[in-house]
């Protein structure tokens, strides 16, 4: 049986429990267990569930709750949680890898000593697992890369990415959902969407899904709605 | 018929108390920076107290009401005259067809909630998860998610007859003033050394320009920072201080980003986290450590004065 989680207190208003400190495909289906045993028991003073890639912060209403009765409630609640398989969900993400949409594709190639067709390999080999959503609506935290792609944040965010971008920073690659700023090193885009307000629901992709890239060409890429900078 | 924009000032947005409980998704809870102040103008008016306003932001827009309409303002006074006669904030007020509401010299405070009778402000607003509270980072909610523009026109639901509401009692301003101490709930760290701590207490920080409605940048002495090789990503909440490694802490605010890797000195309390957002640029800031059991009370008292400050 693992080791019960960490509780402690944020504040007046929010409890963080703590699962690890690591990336792991384990503690994430701890974290993914705990959200939805808390969900299914949810007391109407929860304001917010926001899981973490080691951790799960439960903000209350603290004009409804005290802390010794959300303590409790998640002491009694959290041991029935479950780790949660990975999700059948198994998304495609088509990507086209190239310097007109992934400015960093080249030089992150000379850096690792790769060819931009290796660089490119390495990063449609492995199944992806969403650990995470955060920075932006939607926005997919991914871990699963191999670590020979592991690289440094630009010393400087670009003041906009375009939505679709595919970046990696640190030990994690991801997609932009929406335009943003953004400091991770871009490779190439995807003319997916991972995020449509108007739509029900409004995100392509959720929590535990897994994910792979597809290497497509320009064509395809145009063909399936990708926008190229002039 | 509606309420025209003909000036937009610094940064009027369209505010209710935002969209939480989506944080798995990514998305910001946004809404009011004083959620305190905005249902005080709603209240004011006869709306429900999360209805949707405008937040206007020290340098304030110039309206024209297009239709007669009940308005009230709260939270900041930024020296708002309609056709040139002095409002008093923590009033409901009767604005004729044609009459213009502007804003002039900021007296104190940093934002103020124009509500309008008649269910509030959101008739032109897009909805987003059931809010139309502006995200200006993501694009959504509000105009387009975007601040107003001369030439808007936020339209109207029809006004309920006119009723004289104020503030009860004799509060300045009708509101409870902002003062330089905010209070805070610290949180045990390994990443943040005793020293830190104790110097983050002892410290009056100036509110950077830098600051905005994501969070606010703290100007004073840089705290000794302690080096971390991997910093995994965690939700952050309402107030959530932290301290980057530059030294210099952000408290963060309505349109925080759902997580963040930075680690933590603690959590300002839900009671302050009006009173910081009443702080303007350039003010000064101190922060004093206090328990859960001080932190509830101040709430209550804070709900208690605003369930009993309209009549």
């Amino acid at each position: 049986m693992d080791e019960a989680p960490h509780l402690q207190p944020m504040g007046d208003s929010a409890f963080m429990v703590r699962f690890g400190e690591s990336i792991s495909p384990e503690i994430h289906a701890r974290v993914a267990g705990a959200l939805r045993t808390l969900d299914s028991a949810r007391e109407p003073w929860v304001v917010d569930l926001v899981p973490g890639y080691a951790s799960l912060m439960v903000l209350y209403d603290a004009l409804r709750a005290s802390p010794e009765e959300v303590r409790r409630w998640l002491e009694e609640t959290l041991p029935r949680a479950w780790p949660e398989p990975p999700s059948r969900r198994a998304i495609e993400v088509p990507v086209w890898y190239h310097p007109a949409v992934g400015p960093d594709l080249e030089p992150l190639a000379r850096e690792k000593e790769l060819t931009v067709e290796e660089l490119v390999t390495l990063h449609t080999a492995p199944e992806y697992l969403v650990y995470m959503l955060g920075f932006r609506p939607g926005f997919p935290f991914l871990g699963g890369l191999d670590p020979r792609l592991f690289s440094a944040r630009l010393p400087s965010p670009r003041v906009a990415v375009p939505a679709g971008s595919v970046g990696i920073g640190g030990q994690q690659t991801g997609i932009y959902p929406v335009r943003s700023p953004g400091g991770w090193r871009l490779i190439g885009r995807t003319p997916l969407r991972l995020f449509s307000p108007e739509a029900d629901p409004p995100f392509a992709v959720g929590l535990g899904d897994r994910l792979r890239f597809v290497p497509i060409s320009e064509e395809r890429y145009r063909a399936l709605g990708g926008e190229v900078p002039a | 018929m509606s309420l025209r924009v003909r000036k937009p000032g610094m940064l009027t947005t369209i505010q209710d108390l935002g969209r939480p409980g989506f944080g798995r998704w990514g998305v910001s809870p946004c809404g009011a920076m004083d959620p305190l102040a905005l249902s005080l103008a709603n209240l004011l008016v006869g709306n429900a107290p999360g209805a949707p306003a405008l937040e206007v932001t020290a340098l304030g827009p110039e309206l024209v009401f297009e239709e007669e309409a009940t308005f009230a303002i709260a939270g900041a006074d930024l020296g708002a005259t309609l056709d040139g006669a002095g409002l008093a904030p923590g009033l409901a007020h009767r604005a004729h067809v044609g009459q213009t509401l502007r804003f002039g010299t900021r007296v104190w405070g940093a934002r103020a909630y124009v509500a309008v009778a008649g269910g509030g402000l959101g008739q032109s607003a897009r909805s987003f998860l059931g809010s139309t509270a502006t995200d200006m980072e993501a694009g959504l909610g509000g105009l387009s998610g975007r601040p107003l523009r001369a030439g808007d026109a936020l339209r109207l639901k029809p006004q309920p007859p006119f009723q004289a509401r104020a503030v009860r009692g004799a509060r300045e301003h009708g509101y409870p003033q902002p003062w330089e101490e905010v209070r805070f709930i610290p949180e045990a760290s390994p990443r943040i050394s005793s020293e830190a701590q104790e110097r983050f207490v002892s410290t009056r920080f100036r509110v950077s320009s830098r600051s905005n409605r994501v969070g606010y940048r703290l100007e004073g002495p840089a705290l000794p920072v302690v080096p971390s090789a991997l910093q995994l990503s965690e939700p952050v909440a309402p107030g959530t201080i932290q301290l980057p490694p530059d030294g210099q802490p952000i408290v963060l605010m309505a349109d925080r980003q759902t997580t963040g890797g930075y680690p933590r000195l603690g959590q300002v309390i839900r009671a302050d986290v009006p009173k910081l957002a009443q702080r303007w640029l350039g003010d000064t800031l101190s922060f004093r450590a206090v328990t859960l059991d001080e932190a509830r009370q101040s709430l209550r008292e804070l709900q208690a004065w605003l369930e009993g400050a309209v009549p």
